[in-house]
């Protein structure tokens, strides 16, 4: 069986300076969470992954998405990205729901009228309580969830294999990142999607995902299963772990 | 994270050294000028550029090359109280408005639009018509009518600030109002005020030059560019080079000025780093 | 410490804070948590003298105060901001930053004074010369501090002092902060997002939504969840993290 997502000997530089080193890992249909400090490359990671680096920055390794090697047309279609704050990810100056009724004619070769009652449907399928409402709204008129599960939409849309979701609930209150999360699990399940979940968040990541991969300074220094975090052996792992503020500790 | 190391775009490096070039000559005019600026020699009047007169002569037969040395004195002199006048007055009325806000900004901004819905030149040849013609106050006039878009920039600036998290430590530690615009806010606005400065040198060179072209700045014999051409306009078709020389030396130094304007915004330009 | 009562703040047409009473007293930490948007920032910056459209009646230190403060109000109370990139002017240095304090209230001060405030917090003399650009984000948390106790302040405000920062740093400066109170026997009233971090620094707590104080509890059925309010609860629910249902 070929992987989801093969990650080969990754590297990302800005001129010297290495902010990712040599990443290896592969994954399937499953969840895995990447987590790490600010600085530790996480996100430049996932964006490497989707081919998105920002100016300045350069690349080396493979990556190969069901066996074949990425190209930029996959966007969408074979793999998606959520980003932390909707506000910046989507576009101010568009209705929401025109936004993804245009990803939906995209990938989906519908005619406007289909895309646009398929864009209320997928409003609702997130749990949106009044679609036909939020359709017409502009982003800044959105809640941070509400903003949120409208960027999900759209990027569930084309009914993509991987989805990237680079801490997709941080700039949300807890109460409302529950939600969100609570949503992201029913769709990765019922779609059988792979996710790979990038968070500062150990408990999140511990929770949400199979397996977690833990990164420093652009490398991955430990690779183990949710359920053995516990037994963490590398040291910053082990760290991570202490640093941890809960309430019922 | 680590600022990238920026080097100075090389374009503003051409302006710096112009810039720098023209106020050497300006400072040594003295030492460099092959003749006197003021003089004539009517034998050799309208003399072609070459031999002797590098140039030419214009119609009094004075040396156009010496004329234009002494006249950066006059120009950069100009740009230079010019800046020195309204670069402060437009950083103090644009920051005292943006951080106190209410009817202070009211009041200052309103005044600053003023100044700005009137096109510069046919302003200050007003302020000049009403003092009397004459350097000192063609700079007056230019000063009055070249602080406003400071006043805006600085505004700007104090606007974003004035939310800023370490304002509000400052106040709370009891600093007053003054010594928060002062120490806290100006050396901040300070940057975009000496790019837009620069921008404007040309803007300013050009106003000086029309208003000796005009016969309202400096007065003849006094070697300002401007008047310069004023008076080779006579002579434009047979001695094209007696207007010709003094209206390169503006565009080049004009050009200069906005290569460093442009390469200063970009190196300071807060996105960058 | 602090005497609060009916306290009202606006947002030009919005009331933010609506009738909040509260005591603090001297030497105790004091919680209020919310979720963005309960107006838990403003009635922080109520008490500073920062948001000036408040009415009610306040008294900090045993003084009545107005809208405007009085000049040493500074010596009374301080505040660390959220934001330790944008607490700190960006092109002073940490030891101009440090004496900025001093000199406003026009006291004398030697670089031992800015040292030995930089020791306090964790660091040491040679962080004297450096710009914030050159410090990482628990650094410059550091300098805050350092800052918000020049004065020798006997009422610290912090306003979600920790929540830009990564959990290991985070771990760092809220056990700082707890060294400072107990070595100062100072009071805090500290404004977060979070349960936990309220509940590891202070004695008592607000829960806040929409402006009013929904419950107020000990320290202790914080940690075990005794909460009566359904609001509170949902917090306290939401901050136990993501449960995955099987």
């Amino acid at each position: 069986m070929t992987d989801l997502l093969a990650v080969e000997n990754l590297s990302v530089q800005f001129g010297e300076r290495a902010v990712v080193r040599g990443v290896n890992f592969t994954m399937g249909r499953e969840r895995v969470g990447v987590v790490g400090e600010s600085g530790a490359g996480k996100s430049m990671l996932g964006r490497a992954i989707m081919g998105l680096l920002p100016p300045g920055a350069s690349m080396s390794g493979r990556v190969a998405i069901g066996g074949v090697p990425f190209t930029p047309d996959m966007r969408g279609g074979k793999s998606a990205l959520v980003l932390q704050d909707p506000r910046y990810s989507l576009n101010p100056a568009m209705r929401v729901g025109d936004q993804i009724a245009e990803v939906l004619r995209l990938h989906l070769a519908l005619s406007a009228r289909e895309a646009r009652r398929e864009a209320i449907a997928r409003l609702e399928s997130v749990r949106i309580r009044d679609p036909a409402l939020v359709y017409e709204r502009y982003p800044h008129q959105l809640s941070g969830g509400m903003g949120q599960r409208a960027m999900i939409a759209m990027m569930l849309a084309p009914n993509p294999a991987l989805l990237i979701a680079d801490e997709p609930t941080s700039a949300l209150d807890a109460s409302v990142a529950g939600g969100v999360l609570a949503l992201l699990d029913d769709e990765v399940t019922r779609r059988g999607m792979g996710i790979l979940l990038i968070s500062h968040d150990l408990d999140l990541v511990a929770n949400f995902c199979d397996r977690v991969l833990v990164m420093k300074d652009g490398e991955i220094v430990e690779a183990l299963a949710a359920r053995d975090l516990g037994a963490a052996q590398h040291p910053y792992t082990r760290q991570l772990l202490a640093a941890r503020l809960r309430l019922d500790a | 994270m680590v600022a990238p190391s920026r080097r100075f775009p090389p374009l503003a490096t051409l302006g710096a050294a112009i810039v720098v070039a023209s106020a050497l000559i300006a400072f040594a005019a003295p030492l460099l000028a092959p003749y006197a600026p003021y003089a004539q020699d009517l034998a050799h009047r309208l003399e072609p550029p070459g031999g002797a007169h590098w140039l030419g002569t214009d119609e009094l037969g004075r040396d156009i090359l010496s004329r234009l040395i002494y006249g950066a004195r006059v120009t950069l002199g100009i740009v230079a109280l010019v800046s020195v006048v309204t670069a402060p007055v437009g950083l103090l009325v644009g920051c005292v408005a943006g951080y106190f806000g209410g009817w202070v900004e009211a009041v200052l901004m309103r005044v600053t639009d003023i100044f700005l819905a009137l096109p510069r030149l046919i302003l200050a040849l007003a302020f000049v018509a009403a003092l009397g013609p004459g350097i000192e106050n063609a700079v007056l006039a230019i000063a009055i009518v070249s602080w406003p878009p400071y006043a805006r920039v600085a505004r700007a600036e104090s606007l974003t600030l004035r939310h800023a998290e370490f304002i509000d430590a400052a106040r709370l530690a009891g600093a007053s109002g003054g010594r928060i615009v002062l120490r806290h806010i100006m050396p901040l606005c300070l940057p975009s005020v000496i790019v837009r400065m620069s921008l404007d040198m040309a803007g300013v060179i050009l106003i000086a030059a029309g208003l000796g072209f005009l016969g309202l700045g400096a007065q003849p014999p006094t070697p300002e560019w401007g008047a310069m051409i004023a008076t080779g306009r006579q002579y434009m078709l047979d001695h094209w080079w007696v207007a010709a020389m003094p209206g390169i030396a503006i565009a080049v130094l004009s050009l200069a000025f906005n290569l460093l304007g442009d390469g200063l915004r970009d190196w300071l330009d807060p996105k960058q780093r | 410490m602090i005497e609060a009562r009916g306290i009202t703040a606006r947002h030009g047409d919005n009331v933010v804070v609506r009738d909040v009473s509260f005591d603090v007293a001297d030497g105790e930490s004091f919680g209020i948590v919310g979720e963005s948007g309960s107006g838990k920032s403003t009635l922080l910056r109520v008490i500073a003298g920062l948001h000036r459209d408040w009415s009610g009646e306040l008294s900090v230190a045993g003084k009545k105060q107005d809208r405007d403060r009085p000049h040493d109000f500074g010596r009374v109370v301080s505040m660390v901001f959220q934001d330790p990139y944008g607490s700190l002017h960006p092109r002073q240095t940490v030891g101009r930053a440090l004496a900025e304090p001093l000199i406003v209230q026009g006291i004398r001060y030697d670089a031992a004074r800015i040292d030995a405030a930089l020791r306090d917090v964790g660091l040491d003399a040679s962080h004297r010369a450096r710009y914030p650009h050159q410090l990482s984000g628990g650094q410059r948390q550091r300098v805050a501090i350092a800052r918000a106790l020049m004065l020798e302040p006997r009422l610290l405000l912090l306003d979600e002092p920790t929540s830009a920062l990564d959990a290991s740093v985070q771990a760092d400066i809220l056990a700082l902060l707890r060294r400072v109170r107990q070595a100062r026997g100072m009071s805090f009233v500290l404004v977060s997002h979070s349960l936990a971090i309220v509940e590891a620094l202070c004695e008592r707590a607000a829960v806040m939504q929409q402006g009013s104080f929904v419950e107020e509890v000990s320290a202790g059925d914080l940690r075990r969840g005794n909460l009566h309010n359904s609001y509170a609860r949902e917090l306290f629910a939401a901050s136990r993290g993501f449960r995955r249902a099987f």
